[in-house]
């Protein structure tokens, strides 16, 4: 079977002799494309269909067993060592979540969480940059995420920004993802009044409900202030771990200072900042 | 003002979700019902945003809950408001569907009329007839990880840069479990022939270079030999799967267009090419037509030639005989991108 090797060789020899008309990665502008469906290949007569990935993520109720049986071939034959463990790989991936981190180190300095794990497979860069949008006012159109230095489209589920990587570094159920964020105007951007009006409105909103509503918000601390003393005493025996716990807490003017703290710099609004903490007090003493 | 309407509507919309999230089927199917009344009245009133709004965050929690019938029904009518709202495909619009897109259970039955509903709107409103390649991408993407070939093979060739990865990967693993080792290039060339006929040299060259990796990766047994040119060109040859070697030389090959160049691959592996039963001939035809100038032999039915010239189907030759087989016609695919029609 020389001949191959033979012919090759004499092929590139003529090969070399010719001018270059197109390059190796010429691309025709896909606007220039036809609207009809494009060509593929027609099946191979002897080519049997792939056979269906063998596990799934989450069996769907009610669905007939029928799932590995599809292929009517002789499926005795040692099943090919790679193609179960990839598929099981492949569902496990599909199910799994990661807590999301969101840091931008400068101007503005940021750091944000998502409230709950994000399923890899389901959640897009966009989703993360309306959230962040959400947060804080900024237009999603200012926003850039970088994952390891380098930014990532609006369109990659968070399954592919991990594997873009190469390694496997899909992390294992309740695993960690920090991205990265770049505000584009930087400071301006988030002092724009734009921004701060929808900040405030938006905190207006969750002042105004107090009730557990806002539990779709990621700031669990103010949640649990505004609750019953049950849950407070754990959220706030951490910080004071040794001294006061309890709702003994509250009666702290300490407390209320680091809350307005913890709120200025959250919401860089000093005046807000006060408002908000004057009816979660207003709101404690009360009850 | 519109702030204070933002306001109403996110009120609406946290109060469906926690609905949806918390309820059992039939509360989700009132909450779907009732995210239909709130979004006829707002498109009624043509407020396309808040329509938009409530109709894809609504949906997507209906998608999320399990509730696919109801959040599919939602997720056609969102892309419809599009087209009502003369939406165009941007960042934040293709987000919605892509989100959607990835939520929907793939054997939900409303998948398929999404995504149609969703093409369907890309090239009316888009700037490109063939659709969107970023949600050509993320469809076929879907479909490869079902192993759902002739859909994710339709989507990628149409896809992004990135889509050329996937679809070999998919090739490749499907060339694993077909447990043929000789058949390789019939897997690679699914993704490699329909790349060049869509002019893309660089995903067609991306492709045979992902599946020949893969391939010596992970079969250490496989013959494989370097060969050089003097000149620099390098390929690698398997001795024992030429059609591979024939799809190699190919992309060498129309980089230089000069037709003597395609015959002589023709006629090297011409009894490789007949074991095939005709399964290529279709594609290197064409081929040969947008890369070698070779015009596309003839029909060989006299009645029918005479029939193409006589209603005027002639021309410019190769092109008449295109149409008369029901082809697409082919643009020959030169440097400049400004290529002249039919040659």
């Amino acid at each position: 079977m020389a001949t191959e090797v033979a012919f090759a060789k004499t092929f590139l020899a003529i090969l070399d002799t010719k001018p270059t008309k197109i390059s190796a990665d010429h691309v025709e502008d896909p606007r220039t494309y036809p609207a009809s469906t494009p060509f593929i290949l027609p099946h191979h007569p002897s080519l049997r269909p792939f056979r269906k990935p063998s596990s799934r993520p989450a069996p769907a109720p009610g669905s007939t067993p029928a799932s590995a049986a599809s292929t009517g071939t002789s499926t005795s034959t040692t099943p090919g060592a790679a193609t179960p463990s990839s598929g099981d790989a492949a569902a496990a991936a599909a199910a799994a979540a990661v807590v999301v981190h969101i840091r931008s180190a400068r101007n503005p300095t940021l750091s944000l969480s998502l409230p709950t794990p994000q399923p890899l497979a389901t959640t897009s860069i966009l989703d993360i940059k309306t959230f962040v949008s959400q947060e804080t006012g900024m237009p999603v159109d200012k926003l850039k995420v970088l994952f390891n230095k380098k930014p990532v489209g609006d369109v990659k589920s968070l399954k592919e920004v991990l594997a873009s990587t190469g390694s496997s570094v899909v992390p294992e159920g309740g695993g960690e993802l920090e991205l990265s964020l770049m505000v584009m105007g930087g400071q301006a951007t988030f002092d724009s009044a734009e921004a701060k009006a929808a900040r405030e409105a938006r905190l207006a909103a969750t002042a105004n409900t107090t009730k557990p509503e806002v539990s779709e918000s990621p700031e669990v601390e103010m949640k649990d202030v505004t609750q019953e003393s049950g849950s407070t005493e754990a959220a706030a025996a951490g910080p004071v771990a040794q001294g006061l716990s309890g709702p003994a807490v509250l009666e702290t003017e300490e407390f209320w200072e680091d809350l307005k703290g913890y709120l200025q710099q959250r919401i860089r609004d000093e005046k807000t900042a006060e408002e908000v903490v004057g009816r979660f007090r207003g709101a404690w003493s009360g009850k | 003002m519109a702030s204070k309407q933002d306001a109403k509507i996110q009120k609406i919309i946290a109060r469906l979700q926690k609905r949806i999230a918390e309820g059992q089927f039939e509360e989700q199917y009132e909450a779907g019902q009732e995210t239909r009344l709130v979004a006829a009245r707002y498109t009624k009133a043509e407020n396309w945003p808040a329509a938009i709004d409530i109709l894809s965050s609504v949906s997507q929690a209906l998608l999320k809950a399990g509730a696919g019938g109801a959040g599919g029904d939602l997720a056609i009518l969102l892309v419809d408001v599009y087209k009502q709202g003369k939406v165009k495909p941007d960042a934040a619009s293709r987000g919605r569907l892509l989100t959607c897109l990835r939520l929907f259970e793939f054997e939900e039955p409303t998948r398929k009329k999404f995504v149609k509903e969703v093409f369907d709107w890309s090239r009316k409103f888009g700037d490109y007839p063939a659709g969107d390649p970023e949600l050509h991408h993320v469809v076929g993407t879907l479909a490869a990880e079902k192993h759902e070939t002739d859909e994710a093979e339709k989507h990628l060739v149409l896809g992004t840069k990135e889509s050329a990865e996937v679809l070999t990967r998919m090739e490749y693993e499907w060339y694993k479990d077909s447990e043929q080792p000789h058949t390789a290039a019939l897997f690679a060339a699914r993704a490699i022939l329909p790349y060049l006929l869509l002019a893309n040299v660089r995903a067609a060259n991306t492709s045979y270079r992902a599946f020949v990796s893969a391939l010596t990766a992970e079969n250490s047994s496989l013959g494989v030999q370097n060969v050089e040119s003097s000149q620099g060109s390098d390929i690698r040859i398997f001795p024992s799967l030429p059609l591979l070697n024939l799809l190699g030389l190919l992309l060498l090959a129309v980089q230089k267009g000069t037709p003597d160049l395609f015959r002589q691959l023709k006629t090297k592996y011409a009894s490789n090419l007949a074991e095939l039963g005709g399964a290529w001939d279709g594609a290197l035809e064409m081929i040969a037509e947008m890369y070698f100038g070779i015009q596309r032999p003839r029909q060989s039915n006299p009645l029918l030639d005479m029939m193409g010239s006589l209603f005027g189907g002639g021309g410019g030759g190769g092109g008449g005989a295109g149409a008369a087989g029901g082809r697409p016609p082919v643009r020959r695919v030169e440097a400049a991108p400004t290529a002249e029609g039919l040659d």
